[in-house]
């Protein structure tokens, strides 16, 4: 009953714990189904458990798997390979420069947060400001109390707000 | 908070975030266990210790307590190897119990005839619930002659232990520490003037039917050891 676990099944295991909600945010930003958001989370890990050996950086595989699962995902479902490409790259493409350069940058600033956090900062950022969870919850997935996440969570808004002051963005009430 | 406030609405202004429902939340989490149990089972990696163990590990992340899986299948491994021993001792003592050893004694705070008071509260000991051949019990005097009563009970005891052993006889002091002799030996002391009339009964333990029955007088309390020899061979104890 008690069969000994392999290492790639422990290091599965808590890469998906930790990132599924973030992957099924990202897959429901594009589909706006819960259902084809599921599907496209199962076909990511899926691929992301045969090739977990070989990733270094399981949020970068996965989200860029994501990109590519979801291109199929609607490839399937017939639409035009270039509605499809918009839809899942970046639905600006039309729109003002000014508008994707900010866009840009605030991706940027999202991107650093990594750097500057333990890994889990970037995960509570998406929960939280990204995919609207509230503290608690994000608390929760995260194995923080909400009081913790909270605190953590000011801290990583602090950063980001600091690195677009660096670049010349004095107060977030510009950008809109 | 109003710098949070501000990102999120820059985010939603970008299109860098979007609200995801309350019931879309909560259809992730279930997804989440079934495309979980779904992908090992594919690969043929699931098992009941691994499902416990990712339970144990998203349940302590619940509660605030960040661990890792390795340890959460660690606290599983060790859980159930001592539950293993929990469960295997306690049935080994219960066939111990039940199948093997002999019901214990009752513990009795009593000391027997020629031990100690002391030893009273040591080990339970099954001897005193024996089921002794013969019974001496405490005779009835009047607490006039109680050095003379307790002197002819004593010596009328001593003869029987003597003539049977300490293994079919006992001193009864307290009947109520012993279990029901087959046979009872009981008697009187009365004075009546300077004589100590004695009169000892030998009583079936089941009916309470008198066995044998005798009497002798001691001129004196030194006549009382030759009066009780006097009386037990006349008793003829087998």
């Amino acid at each position: 009953m008690f069969t000994r676990v392999d290492k790639s099944t422990l290091r599965f295991t808590e890469v998906y714990e930790e990132y599924y909600p973030v992957v099924f945010g990202a897959a429901y930003a594009r589909t706006l189904d819960a259902d084809e958001a599921h599907d496209i989370c199962q076909e990511v890990f899926t691929r992301y458990y045969e090739k977990s050996a070989e990733v270094i950086t399981p949020r970068t595989w996965l989200m860029g798997t994501l990109r590519l699962v979801v291109m199929e995902h609607f490839r399937m479902r017939q639409r035009t390979a270039g509605g499809m490409d918009e839809m899942v790259e970046d639905a600006t493409e039309s729109r003002r420069i000014s508008f994707r350069d900010t866009r840009m940058l605030l991706e940027e600033a999202i991107e650093k947060i990594d750097c500057l956090g333990d890994g889990k900062d970037r995960t509570l950022f998406d929960l939280i400001a990204i995919n609207n969870y509230t503290y608690k919850e994000a608390g929760i997935h995260l194995g923080m109390r909400e009081r913790q996440a909270r605190y953590r969570y000011g801290l990583v808004v602090s950063r980001l707000i600091r690195f677009l002051e660096e670049r010349g963005i004095k107060d977030l009430e510009e950008l809109l | 908070m109003k710098q949070e406030e501000a990102l999120q609405r820059v985010l939603l202004r970008y299109e860098l975030a979007h609200d995801m429902s309350p019931d879309v939340r909560s259809a992730m989490w279930d997804a989440q266990k079934a495309t979980f149990t779904h992908i090992l089972k594919t690969h043929g990696k699931y098992s009941l210790y691994l499902s416990i163990s990712a339970w144990l590990y998203v349940w302590l992340k619940k509660l605030g307590l960040g661990i890792t899986l390795a340890k959460s299948a660690m606290v599983v491994s060790v859980a159930a190897v001592t539950g293993s021993i929990i469960i295997t001792g306690a049935a080994a003592y219960t066939v111990h119990q039940v199948f093997i050893a002999p019901p214990e004694a009752v513990e009795t705070s009593m000391p027997r005839e020629g031990e100690d008071a002391r030893d009273a509260g040591q080990a339970s000991r099954p001897a005193a619930l024996k089921r002794f051949d013969l019974g001496v019990l405490p005779f009835e005097y009047q607490p006039s002659i109680s050095r003379e009563g307790a002197r002819a009970n004593l010596k009328i005891a001593q003869i029987a232990l003597k003539s049977m052993g300490p293994d079919r006889a006992a001193f009864m002091a307290d009947p109520g520490a012993f279990a029901k002799p087959r046979r009872a030996l009981t008697g009187s002391v009365v004075k009546m003037g300077t004589l100590y009339r004695i009169s000892v009964k030998l009583v079936d333990g089941a009916s309470m039917r008198v066995l044998s029955l005798a009497s002798g007088s001691a001129s004196g309390e030194e006549d009382i050891d030759r009066a009780c020899e006097e009386l037990m061979r006349k008793m003829d104890l087998p």
